[in-house]
């Protein structure tokens, strides 16, 4: 090695690492953002702003205000489940008594289309939803041509293309007026209908006594079913409710620490 | 706003005052002090993953790291009254802590602001450190067969400190700033001129800020693993290097083999990084020494045994805690990877295009590192001592690029999905070795150059 390959190198290897620094100063000035946001704001407001899309802060918010610390409120998102629990601890236990419907709106708790059904073959329906909901209602029926004005309809739904017992099983009989749409609910709709879905489809045999086509066929249910709840917390799109049934034990108990938990939180 | 303060003081006490301090349990003749806080901060890890794996008392781990802390005080005493310390404050040291400074303020202020973590980060290392926080049961905590040194550590941080995660994440960025730190303890001293010193300074500084990426403190433990493989081969290559005596040697290797050890307990596939790299170390080493192996151990017998004794004796631990738990040992990974898949290779063969797409993507992200590592190879080769450490390091990258590859060529999972959320961190554990060749082989270019310059 002689002193000119030295120089060479210390000349390359140096302008190499200055050019990297260069290439990175981004990270100085996101250090130097950093360094403020620890100066300026607490470790529980950094959190809420890196999981703003969980709604921790709101989540944070009404878990510290429980007396019971080994629960934790079911969570419902617009979409699908996200796992809320793992940011507190994994040993709590999801109550249902409790439920944080987060960034959501007053439609998510009614009835509405959950689904578009597309004809496999023959009667053969499939319906993708995707996407969490609670309740399946029925269907809103769209007929291209009518051979009579009163059809009897026998609906059957499968969970899947491969199970072999239905889940559920109707006749009907409805009006039948071509391209306008008919709704029709089930007796007994159904809970905890699709969770964790994807794209794994629901089967749907669709018969009827005339020869009908149907020119579309929607399924109807809820998102975040709350007929048996009380809402006692609203946040923006953030909503808190209480098993009707749990506030009552609240009531007839007269637990001082649960009763105080309802009247810190209670903002509707 | 200052009770947090006051927070990130306590995690500053417990990762880098205790370890500092347990480390003087340590010859300080022979281990410098950062060599020293990695080994003192793995051996709390490992304490956390032992005391836990077999069940025994959170106040007995305690009781033990205290009187740690007290030994090594005592030590730390006896040496300030010999003025050992204020010797050794010097412009290398003031370089060292400059670097250290810089590359600390800017992944601790990461890490304190964006406390947002990938999925694997919560679901899995996260939620590992919060059981053993919690001192759960071994057999009940999370991914149960993944070892705990890497996990154990984030819950001594939280244990002394307090119960935030961000806190405990601090160690992982604080060990990839220690290589750094220990690259230029390692070297720093060999360099005559202080313009020369200040360069080489600036050259770890640009190189380690130019590796850093979100692995570094996004609660992932690649990095912690591929700085402790880093530092284990850094210590090893000393063996190569004439100037350093017989004693130092032994002493390195033997340290160079606790840390290699170690890295069995951070994260499974780091048996594979141990085994290339002790691979690559003794083919570097017969080149060096031009004889076999078995002549390299013969007259050495007792060293090579005790070396393999610390070097095994992590995987052994782990294995007895796991027997103990009646977890099965041979289940070392998820679904991902079995032998039937390993089997099925020719099967699988449509895997190639997108490993080989991702590699170059990867080669492409660290071209500049990758060239100088190449170039200062070339200028420095025909040393014969720095020919070894080259083969060592070069076989390490080459072995472990294939080693990845093959993995994925086996892997049961999809082949997209899967390169698209491992493929960079694991070849991130291998590209520190780019970093240690440039500033290694740079060091003694200049090194030299000076000698011939007295001359």
């Amino acid at each position: 090695v002689n002193i000119s390959l030295k120089n060479v190198a210390v000349i390359l290897i140096s302008l190499a690492c200055l050019l990297f620094i260069i290439a990175r100063f981004q990270l100085f000035i996101d250090t130097a953002k950093n360094i403020y946001g620890v100066l300026t704001t607490t470790f529980e407001e950094r959190k809420a702003a890196a999981y703003k899309e969980l709604e921790y802060g709101y989540i944070k918010y009404i878990y510290d205000k429980l007396p019971d610390k080994t629960i934790f409120p079911t969570t419902r998102y617009p979409l699908y489940l996200q796992n809320a629990k793992i940011h507190f601890s994994d040993e709590l236990v999801i109550t249902k008594d409790i439920v944080l419907a987060l960034n959501m709106d007053q439609k998510d708790f009614e009835t509405n289309v959950i689904g578009n059904m597309d004809l496999v073959e023959g009667s053969t329906w499939s319906l993708k939803t995707y996407f969490d909901y609670d309740t399946f209602e029925g269907l809103s029926l769209s007929a291209e041509n009518c051979s009579a004005d009163i059809i009897e309809l026998k609906i059957t739904m499968y969970s899947t293309f491969k199970s072999t017992e239905p889940t559920t099983s109707m006749i009907k009989s409805i009006p039948c007026v071509e391209n306008q749409p008919i709704n029709v609910f089930l007796d007994e709709p159904i809970g905890e209908f699709s969770f964790g879905r994807g794209d794994s489809a629901f089967k749907f045999i669709i018969e009827s006594d005339f020869d009908t086509t149907w020119k579309k066929i929607e399924a109807l249910g809820i998102k975040v079913n709350v007929k048996e709840y009380t809402l006692i917390n609203k946040d923006g799109k953030n909503h808190t409710y209480l098993k009707n049934s749990f506030i009552d034990i609240i009531g007839d108990e007269d637990d001082e620490e649960w009763t105080k938990f309802l009247s810190d939180i209670t903002n509707v | 706003v200052i009770l947090q303060m006051f927070e990130i003081l306590l995690a500053t006490i417990a990762i880098i005052v205790i370890p500092s301090i347990i480390g003087y349990i340590l010859p300080t003749e022979n281990t410098k002090p950062i060599t020293r806080w990695l080994l003192s901060i793995l051996f709390i890890g490992t304490l956390y993953t032992v005391f836990h794996g077999f069940g025994l008392p959170k106040i007995s781990l305690i009781v033990t790291i205290f009187v740690l802390i007290a030994i090594g005080l005592y030590r730390l005493i006896q040496q300030r009254r010999s003025k050992i310390i204020l010797k050794k404050f010097s412009i290398d040291s003031m370089l060292i802590i400059a670097v250290i400074a810089v590359l600390g303020l800017i992944t601790w202020s990461n890490v304190l602001n964006n406390l947002f973590l990938e999925w694997d980060a919560v679901a899995i290392w996260l939620s590992k450190a919060r059981d053993i926080y919690n001192w759960k049961e071994f057999a009940g905590i999370t991914i149960v067969n993944y070892p705990n040194l890497g996990t154990g550590l984030w819950a001594y941080a939280m244990d002394f400190s307090s119960f935030i995660d961000a806190l405990g994440r601090l160690i992982f960025p604080t060990v990839f700033i220690a290589l750094a730190g220990g690259l230029l303890e390692q070297k720093i001293h060999t360099i005559k001129e202080l313009r020369l010193k200040v360069l080489v300074s600036f050259i770890v500084l640009g190189l380690f800020i130019f590796f850093i990426h979100p692995g570094v403190w996004n609660g992932y433990q690649d990095i912690l693993l591929g700085s402790v493989a880093a530092y284990s081969a850094l210590l090893l290559s000393n063996s190569f290097n004439s100037l350093i005596s017989l004693t130092q040697k032994k002493w390195d290797i033997a340290v160079g083999m606790a840390l290699l050890g170690s890295v069995y307990l951070i994260k499974n596939e780091g048996l594979f990084l141990i085994l290339i790299i002790l691979f690559s170390y003794l083919v570097a080493l017969i080149v060096q020494k031009r004889k076999r192996l078995r002549y390299l151990i013969k007259g050495n017998r007792g060293f090579v045994f005790r070396s393999a004794f610390i070097l095994v004796l992590p995987a052994v631990l782990w294995t007895l805690i796991l027997v103990t738990n009646k977890i099965d040992p041979g289940q070392i990974q998820g679904e991902a990877f079995s032998i039937r898949g390993v089997l099925a290779i020719g099967e699988k063969l449509d895997h190639i295009k997108p490993i080989a797409k991702a590699l170059v993507v990867q080669t492409w992200l660290f071209l500049p590192v990758i060239l100088l590592a190449m170039v200062t190879t070339l200028i420095s080769f025909r040393l014969r001592f720095l020919r070894s450490l080259n083969i060592f390091f070069w076989l390490v990258i080459i072995l472990h690029t294939a080693f990845i590859s093959f993995a994925f060529l086996a892997t049961n999972a999809d082949i997209s999905w899967h390169i698209g959320t491992a493929f960079s961190r694991l070849i991130n554990q291998h590209q520190l070795f780019y970093i240690m060749l440039i500033v290694i082989n740079f060091v003694a270019i200049l090194e030299l150059s000076n000698r011939k310059e007295e001359k």
